[in-house]
C-alpha cells in the first residue's frame, strides 16, 4: 500500500531521515516508537505528502505521494496539536474537506458528519467551536475530520501526547475502534501499553534510521538492539 | 443664527453635495484598490521566492517612506513629463491607492501570519489545494485580524483624500475653498465641510463596529448562550 524507498531528508543541513525504507501493507497496524528527534514524526509527515524529501521515493499504491493530491486524499492524518479549524464548529470542521475537495453536497456531508460524530461519541458537541472543547474532544473531532475523507490509511502523529492522562484513553478508544474495523494505521506514540495493544508491528527509530522492525508480540524478546533496550527501560521505569 | 443659517445653506448646496460625493468616491475607490494591492504585496512578501520578497519590501519602503503629498504632486506634475497625463481625480486615486497599499500590505501580512502553521498543515493533509486552503481556512481567520485596522484605514483615507484638493479635484475641501474665495466666508464654508467629514467618519465608525460585532457573533455569541446563559439571566434578578 505504502512503499518508502531509501528516503532521506535534511532540515537546515541537518539530516533528519537517513535512507529509510519501509513497506506498509493494507490492514497493517504499525506503531513507530523512538526517542524524540529520531525522525519519526518527520517520517510520518513525509508519508502524508506534507513534507518534501531530499532523496528516495514514497509511493502510495504506486503513485508518488508528493505529486498527487489523489493519494493525499486517501491518506488521513491526525496531529499532536489537533489543529482543528478555529473558525468552524465541530461539525463544520468535519464537513469542510468533503465539500470543497470532493464537492460532496452540503446535505450528504452533513449526514456523514453526523455519523462520524456518533462514532467518536461527540454527537452532543456538533455545534461547539474548538476552543469550547477539551483537548480529548478536539482530538476526536480531528479524527472524525480525517475520516470524513474516507481515507484508506490513517496516520497518527503522537495523538495523545498533548493530552491529560484522563483524556488520553477516550482518544485511544476511538483509535482502537478504528483498528477493529480494519483500518490500516501508522501511529507514532509514546504510549507503550497502547502500542502493544493496537500495533501488530513495531518500528523503532533512532537518529533518522529504522533500527528495529518487529512484530509487537516479540517486542521484549526480540529487542536485540541496545538502543531499543535502553529506550524500553527508560520509558517503562516510570 | 446667521452662522447656522449660512452653514445650513452650504450643506444643502449643490456644490457641497457634489464635493461630498467626490470625497467619498475618491476615498472608497482608493481604499478598495489599496486593499486589493495590499493583498498582492503581502502575498509577495510572504512568498518563498526571494526576489519577490525583496520587491514587496522595496515597495513598502518607498511608498511608506515618501510623504503622500510628494507622491501626489509627483503623479500630477512630474508624470506628464513622461507623457502620462492624469486628471486631478486620476492622480489623486493613483497616489493615494499606491501609498495606502503599502500600509494595507503590512496589515494583511500580519493577519495572514496570525493563522498558525498547524491550520495550513491540516488543510493540506485533507487534500485541499493552495487556493482552497486560502479561501476556506486561512482567509476567514485572517479577516478577524485584518478588518478592524482596515476600517481605521478607511477613516484615515477619508481625511487624506483632502489632499486631492491641491491637484484641482473638487472634493469637499476644494469646494469650501472655492466658495470662500468668491465671498470670503471661510468660517461657514469650512464648517460645512467639517460637518460632512465628521458625518462620514461617524458612518465609517458605525460600519466598523457593526463588522466587528458580526465577526464576533460567529466566534463568541453563538457560544455564549450555552456557556453563560445561566449567568446572564440570573444577574439582573440578583441586582433587583
Amino acid at each position: 500500500m505504502l512503499q518508502i524507498k531509501q528516503v532521506s531528508k535534511k532540515y537546515h543541513g541537518e539530516p533528519i531521515l537517513k535512507d529509510v525504507s519501509l513497506e506498509i501493507k493494507e490492514g497493517e497496524r504499525v506503531v513507530i516508537i523512538g526517542p524524540s528527534g529520531s525522525g519519526k514524526s518527520t517520517l510520518l509527515r513525509c508519508m502524508a505528502g506534507l513534507e518534501s524529501i531530499d532523496g528516495g521515493l514514497i509511493l502510495y499504491n504506486g503513485q508518488d505521494v508528493n505529486g498527487s493530491r489523489h493519494s493525499r486524499s486517501e491518506i488521513g492524518m491526525v496531529f499532536q496539536s489537533f489543529d482543528l479549524f478555529q473558525h468552524l464548529s465541530a461539525i463544520q470542521n468535519i464537513m469542510l474537506a468533503p465539500k470543497v475537495v470532493k464537492r460532496v453536497s452540503d446535505q450528504d456531508a452533513r449526514s456523514r458528519a453526523v455519523q462520524l460524530l456518533e462514532r467518536v461519541r461527540l454527537s452532543d458537541r456538533a455545534e461547539h467551536y474548538p476552543e469550547q472543547l477539551s483537548g480529548g474532544q478536539q482530538q476526536r473531532i480531528a479524527i472524525a475530520r480525517a475520516l470524513a475523507m474516507n481515507p484508506k490509511l490513517m496516520l497518527f502523529d503522537e495523538p495523545t501526547s498533548a493530552l491529560d492522562p484522563e483524556m488520553t484513553s477516550e482518544v485511544l478508544d476511538v483509535i482502537v475502534d478504528l483498528v477493529k474495523d480494519g483500518m490500516t494505521v501508522v501511529i507514532v506514540t509514546h504510549e507503550m501499553e497502547f502500542a502493544r495493544r493496537v500495533g501488530d508491528r513495531i518500528i523503532f527509530m533512532d537518529q533518522g534510521k529504522v533500527v528495529e522492525d518487529l512484530p509487537s508480540s516479540q517486542l521484549e524478546e526480540a529487542a536485540k538492539h541496545p538502543r531499543l533496550k535502553q529506550f524500553l527501560n527508560q520509558i517503562t521505569s516510570y | 443664527m446667521e452662522l447656522i443659517e449660512g452653514v445650513l445653506s452650504y450643506l444643502g448646496s449643490e456644490a457641497f453635495l457634489l464635493g461630498a460625493v467626490n470625497t467619498i468616491k475618491l476615498t472608497l475607490v482608493s481604499q478598495i484598490v489599496a486593499v486589493v494591492l495590499g493583498f498582492i504585496i503581502a502575498l509577495a512578501k510572504m512568498s518563498r521566492w526571494k526576489p519577490l520578497q525583496g520587491l514587496a519590501a522595496s515597495y513598502i519602503w518607498i511608498f511608506r517612506g515618501i510623504p503622500v503629498l510628494v507622491q501626489l504632486i509627483f503623479v500630477y506634475n512630474a508624470l506628464p513629463q513622461f507623457g502620462i497625463k492624469l486628471s486631478g481625480f486620476q492622480s489623486a486615486f493613483v497616489a493615494l491607492a499606491l501609498n495606502e497599499a503599502a500600509y494595507m500590505a503590512e496589515i494583511v501580512r500580519s493577519g495572514l501570519a496570525s493563522v498558525g502553521k498547524g491550520q495550513h498543515r491540516a488543510a493540506h493533509a485533507l487534500g485541499m489545494n493552495n487556493w482552497q486552503r486560502m479561501r476556506y481556512v486561512v482567509l476567514p481567520q485572517a479577516f478577524r485580524v485584518i478588518v478592524p485596522p482596515t476600517a481605521n484605514q478607511f477613516i484615515g483615507m477619508l481625511k487624506t483624500s483632502a489632499m486631492a484638493s491641491v491637484v484641482g479635484y473638487t472634493d469637499l475641501l476644494l469646494t469650501a475653498q472655492q466658495t470662500a474665495s468668491a465671498n470670503f466666508d471661510y468660517i461657514d464654508t469650512l464648517i460645512a465641510a467639517v460637518i460632512y467629514y465628521l458625518a462620514f467618519t461617524a458612518l465609517f465608525t458605525f460600519v466598523q463596529s457593526y463588522l466587528e460585532r458580526r465577526m464576533d457573533t460567529t466566534r463568541t455569541k453563538k457560544r455564549q448562550p450555552k456557556l453563560f446563559s445561566g449567568l446572564k439571566n440570573r444577574e439582573p434578578n440578583r441586582i433587583v
